[in-house]
């Protein structure tokens, strides 16, 4: 939170002079790959995993946005066969995925190139299988981001781009990291 | 503005956070008590009493009380919660305890190293001598240091005699994870210290697998401060207990016990005299808790085990749960809710939160009926101190018992 707290210090100390005069809506579409970047370490952990996000900006008469976020992050996928217990030996297999709800503040830092962070909560969803039983279970989570996206103008309302984003998530103290590429679409003028 | 990104990003980078831990120095028993022999019960009676400190008031205070528990010699401080748990014998003339230092109230432990000399009473004290008067010698380190700064202590008096049925009931098995004790909360590990900090009863938590075992842990999800990083996240009961069991480690790396190994380690390896089950699960778990305590107090009572299991009924809901058990009344349990329901499920021990304060109608009133009133989770020195001297309780849960042994002993 203290990181999000001098981000927003920083931001409202800016001589960044206005450069749009109306406002509006984009809705952003990503889509990519991500990393958990955590101490769990296993035997048959995949860290890698897909990352999807949708987000809507409202674009003030300011350099900063301020968009809400949700989507899909994989964090992690875990296999064993024959995993040696006291139990006797079992197959076991685990997943963790999240959806998040993040309030985001964005401003741009040269042409097209954006800075990014933002705060809010994610649910984590834990699933798996052991000893012929199948798992399911789930908790909330605070989490927060920083990043940097880059768009580039196809048309008067369409953007393609890229964001690199890493968010840490407290309750488990893990992180993890997201390369998408992005498509924004401005929705509302006014 | 662009100049402030760098110093944005070193600030980014700067953890806040920061751990603390207690370095509990290695010391090998074997090393010189290996030679000794083991004191026997009488002369383990003679050294347990009250000892001014005569050098190392600075970590221990004024006096300290000295228990044996087994082969453990404990001495209890009021000083910041100060605490030494030794190991000893005798060789030739002289009885040898080795072992370590620790204070509850902050981090700081170490080494110590003590003697009883042949002219110090050992002679007496070997020879079974009641009026031995006793001077230990030595010395104690700080954190893994050699132990170098002299320490001792002057046999004054004995243990304060008439209060022996006061219960000294260690919180989560002998202590929280926050209070650094080298072992995690609610574990056998942790049982297995109890004894040592001055507990003669242990409160345990108790939840529900999936699969329908009960085993000890407190919190209602697997997190951080309980366990270490597992592929298993989310509530804890939504897990078999084999899962949890191969798939979790507690804190300092111990496995989740259920409660069948706690109660077996508790009455066949320990002297520990009450076991409060603190019924932590929402589900309904009564009948199959009445049943495991009813096969553990048999199997306590074929093997001589002064011993008493209660139900802990934390809340409500769990003795609406019990009322539905038939016979409820028969069954003993500790209950923290208010008097009313205590008559009502006829519990045999009222524990209120110790902010409610002492009380003293009530506890009479309950003791006058033939119940016994406990306090939870009493940690505050002055209070631990007050609710001793001035309070009527039976009994006091705590995270700090060696001080409340401190107070207990030498009143």
């Amino acid at each position: 939170m203290n990181r999000i707290l001098i981000f927003f210090i920083v931001i409202s100390s800016s001589g960044f002079p206005q450069d749009k005069s109306n406002y509006y809506i984009t809705a952003e579409a990503g889509l990519g790959a991500g990393r958990f970047l955590s101490t769990l370490e296993m035997e048959g952990l995949n860290k890698n995993g897909i990352s999807a996000s949708f987000t809507v900006y409202w674009h003030p008469e300011h350099l900063l946005e301020v968009g809400i976020e949700t989507g899909y992050n994989h964090h992690y996928s875990f296999k064993q066969k024959n995993k040696p217990t006291e139990f006797g030996n079992t197959d076991a297999s685990a997943s963790l995925v999240s959806i998040p709800v993040i309030v985001i503040f964005r401003m741009r830092v040269i042409d097209n190139v954006k800075l990014q962070a933002g705060v809010g909560i994610v649910r984590l969803f834990n699933r798996g299988e052991a000893f012929n039983d199948r798992f399911r279970s789930s908790l909330t989570s605070i989490a927060d981001f920083i990043g940097l996206s880059y768009n580039y103008p196809l048309t008067q309302k369409i953007l393609l781009g890229g964001s690199l984003k890493y968010t840490y998530i407290f309750r488990g103290e893990d992180g993890y990291i997201t390369l998408q590429l992005t498509s924004s679409y401005r929705i509302i003028d006014y | 503005m662009r100049k402030l990104f760098p110093l944005l990003l070193i600030l980014l980078s700067v953890s806040c956070y920061e751990s603390s831990n207690v370095i509990y120095p290695d010391y090998d028993p074997t090393e010189i008590l290996g030679q000794t022999l083991p004191l026997n019960e009488i002369q383990k009676s003679i050294m347990e009493g009250i000892y001014e400190v005569v050098e190392g008031k600075d970590i221990f205070g004024d006096d300290v009380v000295l228990k044996w528990s087994e082969k453990y010699l404990s001495v209890f401080s009021s000083h910041d919660a100060a605490f030494i748990i030794l190991e000893g014998g005798i060789l030739d003339t002289s009885v040898f305890l080795k072992g370590f230092w620790r204070q509850l109230l902050n981090t700081n432990s170490g080494a110590v190293d003590l003697v009883i000399t042949k002219g110090n009473g050992a002679a007496g004290l070997i020879a079974g001598d009641t009026s031995a008067h006793l001077f230990i010698t030595g010395a104690y380190g700080v954190a893994n240091s050699i132990p170098d700064t002299r320490f001792m202590l002057r046999y004054v008096r004995a243990l304060s005699a008439g209060h022996e049925n006061f219960l000294l009931l260690s919180h989560r098995g002998g202590g929280r994870n926050s209070d650094l004790l080298g072992s995690s909360e609610n574990t056998i590990e942790m049982i297995t210290r109890a004894e040592r900090l001055g507990a003669n009863g242990v409160e345990i938590d108790v939840k529900l697998s999936k699969d329908g075992v009960p085993f000890l842990y407190h919190d209602p999800d697997i997190n951080l401060r309980l366990t270490q990083k597992s592929v298993l996240k989310g509530q804890i009961e939504d897990y078999t207990f084999p899962q949890l069991r191969s798939f979790i480690r507690l804190k300092n790396g111990e496995l989740i016990p259920s409660l069948r190994e706690a109660l077996e380690f508790i009455i066949f390896e320990t002297r520990l005299r009450v076991i409060w089950l603190d019924l932590k699960s929402e589900k309904n778990d009564i009948a199959l808790i009445v049943s495991m305590r009813n096969e553990f107090m048999q199997k306590a009572a074929l093997h001589l085990r002064d011993i008493e299991i209660y139900l802990g009924i934390p809340e409500d809901y769990k003795a609406d749960q019990l009322k539905g058990y038939p016979g409820y009344q028969d069954i003993p349990t500790i209950n923290e809710l208010n008097p009313d329901r205590v008559r009502e499920l006829n519990s045999r021990i009222w524990a209120p939160r110790w902010t409610e304060g002492l009380q003293a109608d009530v506890v009479a009133e309950l003791q006058a009926e033939g119940r016994k009133a406990v306090v939870w989770t009493l940690d505050q020195p002055d209070f631990i101190k007050r609710y001793i001297h001035e309070g009527n309780f039976d009994g006091i849960l705590s995270n700090y018992i060696p001080l409340v042994a401190y107070y207990h002993y030498t009143r």
